[in-house]
């Protein structure tokens, strides 16, 4: 291990510290002092610890500042000390792990849903799993435009054994609330209340023009999750139909408008015959 | 032959940031400008409106690419994920050039989001110039380094930041972003002399400099972009100017983010004394047109 690594990782502990290292006596930052008191050199303004200080002071504050912009709502729900709270124990959690700061909550919904106390609140796991879906379609892959001749080079036949390719930029969420419009409300500064518990499934998805989203019938739901698995049409059709006990004309009637829609909100791209 | 030279880089006059807040006014105005410099970080994802509003930019203006996490100095190197796309990107807007800073920031996996300061040791000089070079190698077209604010020392540091940074570049064989705020920064909190700093970098290596402004924490002096340029910096800045001529120069502005006019001002400003300063030393090279 050359001294410079040696450096970099007790560097690194020290500023992830959730402890101030200027706090007299705290057990936990110890290590870190011994890191100062070896590595650093006391300067006339700043002693060694106060310097490290200084880039933990920035550690928080940075990553702090990008979890706030990315989960406006969820701060809104917690109040500012309680998301403090959910931020620190994120990033012990957590830590950066891309360049990309806008990664920073990539691992966040599954965090609620895993850890005490946030776990044991459904709506927070919901509103969390919204906000984080917004940030990752902001530089979401693009896809091309659907080519509505595709379609015409499609035989009628071939249509049961095509598989549909949708947008990366296109994701379902199941939550047990409209967590979307608490969402809206604490973003635009209106009057965000946390709703009734309600089975719902939102479509969030890159529009040309801004990030838009969609509550979808639990047909629509259901066959939309077949198709990004990779189910063929006709398949995923039959198991939608059969699962939810659907009338099959009743089914078919609605199929093409739905196919419409996803064409024209840009959240079905291609389509593969077999 | 100087870097600059060697690599036909021009002077590009003084430019800004672009920032979000001014997208509007830049794409619905077009105001003058001579240049500008973009967070590289912000357009390394896979789509999505930042890459549009990147072609948009760089059809109208000159564009040069400035990266934050390169980390040249962390013993782990970038990812090869990065570093491809990094290349895309550079390669979209062929710039005479693309910079990132001469810091650590990733260590056992993490990316802590810094610039922090390495130890100044003949070791230190060995990894930074092998990394720089590779890092030139797998983008393919000259780098500049930029010397970062700082708010530590190491015992461990047996050079002066000024001797450190110039050691670099001259065993990588790369240009120097020189930032005068960074350089006037670290001069206050560990108490050197700026002066110093800027008589010494090599000139000929110097294809860009950064002027920001900074907050004073009392103690120490915070590299925040937040402000105007001070006047001790823009004095530090008139020195630069007479020593490496007509460069390119760019001003930060990151946070407390003003008004379009303001920022435009600030550049105004750096103009006018760089013509100043050049006119008063002909042994400079001129301003190009
Ligand atoms: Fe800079």
């Amino acid at each position: 291990m050359s001294s410079l690594f040696e450096i970099q990782r007790r560097f690194g502990d020290a500023i992830r510290s959730g402890t101030a290292l200027t706090t007299p006596g705290a057990e936990e930052t110890q290590e870190h002092l011994a890191f100062a008191a070896t590595s650093v050199t006391d300067g006339a303004r700043l002693s060694a610890v106060e310097q490290l200080d200084v880039y933990r002071e920035q550690f928080w504050f940075r990553h702090l500042a990008s979890l706030q912009e990315d989960f406006v709502a969820v701060e809104h729900l917690l109040g500012k000390e309680r998301f403090q709270v959910l931020v620190r124990a994120y990033l012990d959690e957590h830590p950066p792990r891309h360049f990309s700061l806008q990664r920073l909550g990539d691992a966040m919904p599954e965090f609620v849903r895993s850890a005490a106390p946030w776990s044991s609140d459904p709506f927070l796991v919901d509103l969390v799993a919204v906000e984080q879906a917004f940030v990752f379609l902001f530089d979401a892959p693009d896809a091309r435009p659907f080519d509505p001749a595709m379609l015409a080079n499609v035989p009628e036949a071939a249509w049961p054994l095509s598989t549909i390719r949708l947008s990366p930029a296109f994701r379902i969420l199941h939550l047990g609330s409209e967590a979307h419009l608490y969402r809206a409300a604490a973003r635009t500064g209106g009057n965000a209340e946390v709703p009734e518990r309600k089975p719902t499934h939102l479509a969030v998805a890159r529009g040309k023009t801004a990030l838009e989203y969609m509550v979808l019938g639990e047909p629509q739901s259901v066959i939309l999750e077949k198709l990004r698995a990779g189910m063929p049409l006709g398949e995923a059709c039959e198991h939608t139909q059969r699962e939810l006990s659907m009338d099959a004309a009743d089914f078919e009637a609605q199929l093409g408008g739905w196919f419409q829609g996803w064409t024209a909100w840009g959240w079905l791209v291609g389509i593969d015959p077999p | 032959m100087g870097f600059r030279e060697r690599h036909g880089i021009v002077d590009l006059g003084v430019g800004v940031g672009a920032r979000v807040p001014h997208y509007e006014t830049i794409f619905g105005e077009t105001p003058a400008m001579d240049w500008f410099e973009i967070i590289s970080e912000n357009f390394l994802g896979d789509g999505g409106r930042a890459l549009e509003q990147l072609d948009k930019l760089r059809h109208a203006y000159r564009v040069i690419p400035h990266g934050v996490s390169l980390a040249l100095g962390s013993v782990e190197p970038p990812s090869a994920d990065y570093l491809r796309r990094l290349r895309a990107l550079v390669d979209r807007i062929a710039p005479p050039w693309f910079s990132d800073h001469l810091c650590w920031g990733r260590v056992d996996g993490m990316d802590l989001h810094d610039l922090l300061p390495m130890p100044m040791t003949q070791a230190a000089v060995a990894h930074v110039a092998d990394r720089i070079k590779q890092v030139q190698d797998a983008i393919g077209r000259p780098f500049a380094l930029e010397n970062v604010s700082s708010y530590l020392t190491y015992r461990e540091s047996t050079m002066p930041e000024w001797a450190f940074l110039t050691e670099v570049a001259e065993r990588a064989d790369c240009g120097l972003l020189f930032d005068v705020n960074n350089a006037y920064v670290s001069a206050r909190n560990h108490g050197f002399d700026a002066a110093t700093y800027v008589d010494y970098v090599p000139a000929h290596r110097v294809v860009q400099m950064h002027l920001a402004g900074h907050t004073d924490m009392g103690k120490y002096i915070l590299d925040t972009h937040s402000d105007h340029v001070c006047d001790p910096v823009w004095d530090l800045y008139r020195r630069a100017v007479g020593r490496f001529g007509a460069v390119s120069t760019l001003v930060e502005w990151d946070e407390n983010i003003p008004a379009w006019e303001v920022l435009s001002q600030e550049a105004a400003r750096a103009r006018g004394l760089r013509r100043e300063v050049l006119a008063a030393s002909p042994a400079t090279v001129k301003v190009q047109p």
